[in-house]
Formats: C-alpha cells, sequence, structure tokens
C-alpha cells in the first residue's frame, strides 16, 4: 500500500485512536517516516496547531510524563471526522 | 489543567496566529517588490520586442511560476519534505489544489493582462482590487469563517486604497471591447479569489509548503504546455531568447522572491483564514509604491499617499486582535 503525506496520517491517527498524544503521534510517524526529517517534534506540533486552528481537530485533556513534558492529547472534531473521506 | 499550563498553551495558541499574521505582511510586501521588479525586467530585451503583445508579459509569467517552483522545492528538500509531494499527489485534496492553481495562476493572469489590453489598466486595477472581498464572502459562506465586522471594515479600507493606488484618470473609453475588458477583469478577480478559498479547503489536510509547491508547478506546466502553444512561435523565440540572456536569470531570482511570497500567502491563508490572509495580501499595492519608488524612479503622487494611509489603516484594523484568531471557523 502506497504511503499517506503526513498530515493525512495525522488526522487518520487521531480519528482511529481517541485522545492520542502528541508523543504518541511522533512515535508513530518516526516508525512509519523514518526517511523524513520533517517529522520531528517540531513538525508535528506545527501540523497539530494548524490542523486545530482549522478545525480539524480539538485539544482534549492535557497531562505531563515522568520527565515533566507536557502530554497533549487531542481527539477528532464532526469537521475533521467528515473530511476522513478524503483520507480513507 | 493548571493556571500555569493554560497559559502556555494559550500563549502557543496566540503565537501560532501571530505568525499567520506575519506571514501574511509578509506575503504582500514580497509580491509588491516581485510586481515592481517584474516590471521593470519586462522592460528589458527579449520582451520589449514588440513581436506580440500578450506573449512577453506571458512567458515572463511561465518563467517566473516554473522559478518560483524549482525554489519552492528546494526549500522542501532542505526540511525534508519533499517525499510529501509524490504522496499528496494521489490525493483528492492535491488535485483541489492543481484547480486552484489552474485558476488562480494562467487563467487569473490570464484575464488581467486581456483586461487592460480591452479596458485599460485603470479599470482592470480597480476591479481586480475586490478581490480580497470576494475572497472573504467566498470563505463566510464556503469555509464557515468567523469574521468580525472590523475585518471586514478593514479588507473594504485596503481594498478602496489599493483602488485609489491603481487609479488614473482613465485615457478614454472608446475600444469596441471595453466591457469585454471589465469581464476579463473579473474572471482575475474571481480567479484569485476562488483560488484561495479552494486551496484553503485543501491545506486542511495538505501541508502549505507542500501546497505551495504543487501550486507553483501545475501553473508553470500549464503555461508551458497550453499557454505558450496558443501564443505561437513567438512566444517560444521570447522563451528561448530570454534564457539565453540576463533577462532570464533576472527573472529566475525575483520568482525567489515571487516563491517567497506566494509561501507566506499560503502558510497566511491556513494559519489566519482567507479572508484575513487576503486582507494583508493586497497591501502589495503600498508595497508597490514603496519599492517603485526607491527602485523605479516612482513619482509620488497625492492619489498613492492617499491610498497607501487608507490601505495601512485597512491593515491594522484587518489585523485587528490576533486573541479572535485562535479558532478560524464557526
Amino acid at each position: 500500500m502506497s504511503q499517506m503525506p503526513v498530515k493525512f496520517r495525522v488526522v487518520q491517527a487521531i480519528y482511529e485512536n481517541e485522545e492520542l498524544s502528541n508523543q504518541e503521534i511522533l512515535e508513530i510517524l518516526k516508525k512509519e517516516y523514518p526517511l523524513d526529517r520533517s517529522v520531528s517534534e517540531k513538525g508535528v506540533e506545527n501540523c497539530l496547531l494548524s490542523l486545530k486552528a482549522s478545525g480539524m481537530i480539538e485539544l482534549s485533556h492535557v497531562t505531563s510524563d515522568n520527565k515533566g513534558k507536557l502530554k497533549l492529547s487531542y481527539k477528532i472534531m464532526d469537521y475533521g471526522a467528515r473530511r476522513m473521506n478524503y483520507i480513507i | 489543567m493548571d493556571q500555569q499550563t493554560r497559559l502556555f498553551l494559550q500563549q502557543r495558541d496566540l503565537n501560532f496566529a501571530k505568525k499567520g499574521i506575519n506571514s501574511g505582511l509578509l506575503a504582500g510586501a514580497a509580491w509588491g517588490l516581485d510586481g515592481v521588479l517584474m516590471g521593470m525586467v519586462l522592460g528589458l530585451a527579449p520582451f520589449t520586442n514588440n513581436m506580440s503583445l500578450f506573449a512577453a508579459p506571458l512567458v515572463g509569467a511561465c518563467l517566473h511560476d516554473g522559478f518560483a517552483a524549482l525554489w519552492l522545492f528546494i526549500n522542501n528538500v532542505i526540511n525534508g519534505k519533499w517525499r510529501d509531494y509524490a504522496r499528496t499527489l494521489k490525493t483528492k485534496p492535491a488535485k483541489m489544489i492543481m484547480l486552484a492553481a489552474i485558476l488562480g495562476g494562467p487563467i487569473a493572469s490570464s484575464g488581467n493582462l486581456l483586461g487592460i489590453y480591452f479596458a485599460g489598466a485603470s479599470y482592470t486595477a480597480a476591479i481586480t482590487a475586490a478581490y480580497p472581498a470576494i475572497g472573504a464572502i467566498l470563505g463566510f459562506i464556503f469555509l464557515k469563517e468567523e469574521i468580525s465586522l472590523r475585518v471586514w471594515t478593514g479588507i473594504a479600507f485596503a481594498i478602496i486604497g489599493s483602488f485609489i493606488v491603481g487609479f488614473t484618470p482613465p485615457e478614454g473609453t472608446n475600444n469596441p471591447n471595453f466591457y469585454l475588458g471589465l469581464g476579463f477583469a473579473a474572471v482575475a478577480a474571481i480567479g484569485w479569489a476562488i483560488e484561495g478559498v479552494i486551496s484553503t479547503y485543501g491545506m486542511d489536510l495538505v501541508d502549505s509548503d507542500i501546497a505551495i509547491g504543487i501550486r507553483e508547478a501545475t501553473s508553470f506546466f500549464v503555461y508551458i504546455f497550453v499557454i505558450i502553444p496558443l501564443c505561437g512561435r513567438t512566444a517560444y523565440q521570447i522563451l528561448f531568447a530570454a534564457l539565453a540572456t540576463p533577462s532570464g536569470w533576472y527573472i529566475a531570482m525575483i520568482g525567489l522572491i515571487g516563491g517567497i511570497s506566494i509561501f507566506s500567502w499560503y502558510r497566511a491563508m491556513n494559519m489566519t483564514g482567507v479572508s484575513r490572509a487576503m486582507g494583508l495580501n493586497v497591501t502589495y499595492a503600498l508595497w508597490s509604491v514603496f519599492f517603485g519608488w526607491l527602485l523605479n524612479n516612482l513619482q509620488i503622487k497625492p492619489n498613492l499617499i492617499i491610498g497607501v494611509v487608507i490601505i495601512t489603516i485597512g491593515t491594522i484594523l484587518t489585523i485587528g486582535n490576533p486573541k479572535d484568531l485562535v479558532h478560524l471557523k464557526s
């Protein structure tokens, strides 16, 4: 199966996994896109901010990991779920 | 969530919105510089040999978009995003962006040129300056963008200011195809407005840096395989002659400025919404006056100063309060 663009994959991952965190998203992407240098903490943050501003996803809850780093969990919004037909 | 975390997240969203506004302002400034430099280069050989009225600027636009596409690709290689080109091209949103590219690139640009030819530069500039208003209305209807009264007022000011900057008393309207020219100018304004709305819809899913790379490449390919052949042999003569003279290489450098502009415009549309990004982008009229004065001995007339002041007020109103930008859609 051919790979989908990184931003599509982020939306799909949040759609399929309720309350996925930024760190978990980064882990998924790093595993699936090992050659893409844009898959970084900063790249994922920008992607999530863009999706959030356009109403595709929303922040569901915030926790800290054992290193004190913020763990931001996201869920899909109705608009994002409707746009899934462009992905699946 | 504690208070400190809440404040941190609010600040993060706000910084993102401010970055979008800065991108919109940069897009306008770079587009103003781009237009002045392109005007200067189109006054050099081989674009001035009077072989064809339309071919020269269309060849210039073709080279400009081709070089801009190349610079944007290099940028995406540097940022490690280039692999997303091939992945994105297979998707529906990429096809939307290609359609937007054709509407906003060759169709709108050709409409603008034909408008100038049939109706004169003044009327064409006055009509095309309305594209942010059309874009804002389309964004409000189709993208459900939240647009406050303050932003609507800002857009109106920016358009009126651009109209005043671009307008000079017309030289007579005896041309029998005058109304056809107005129609072509309207095609340009509508083309640019629809481009913004369709591409913003596509960018909900496509990374804006990839979207603009696809946009410029599509525009170049449509010019080279459709528009230039329609212009006949003359266009090819100008094209090859341009590549053999310094003019072609000047356009290569201007393509970098154009690439920065349109890259920033697409980022701004993605980050701040179509209406606001277009309201900021139309400030290119202000920057055209500044760079025209700085680089091309443009005479500063009262209408330019009045127009620039009105555009500036419009820009301040359009920027508004970045806190309103955290959620773009209703």
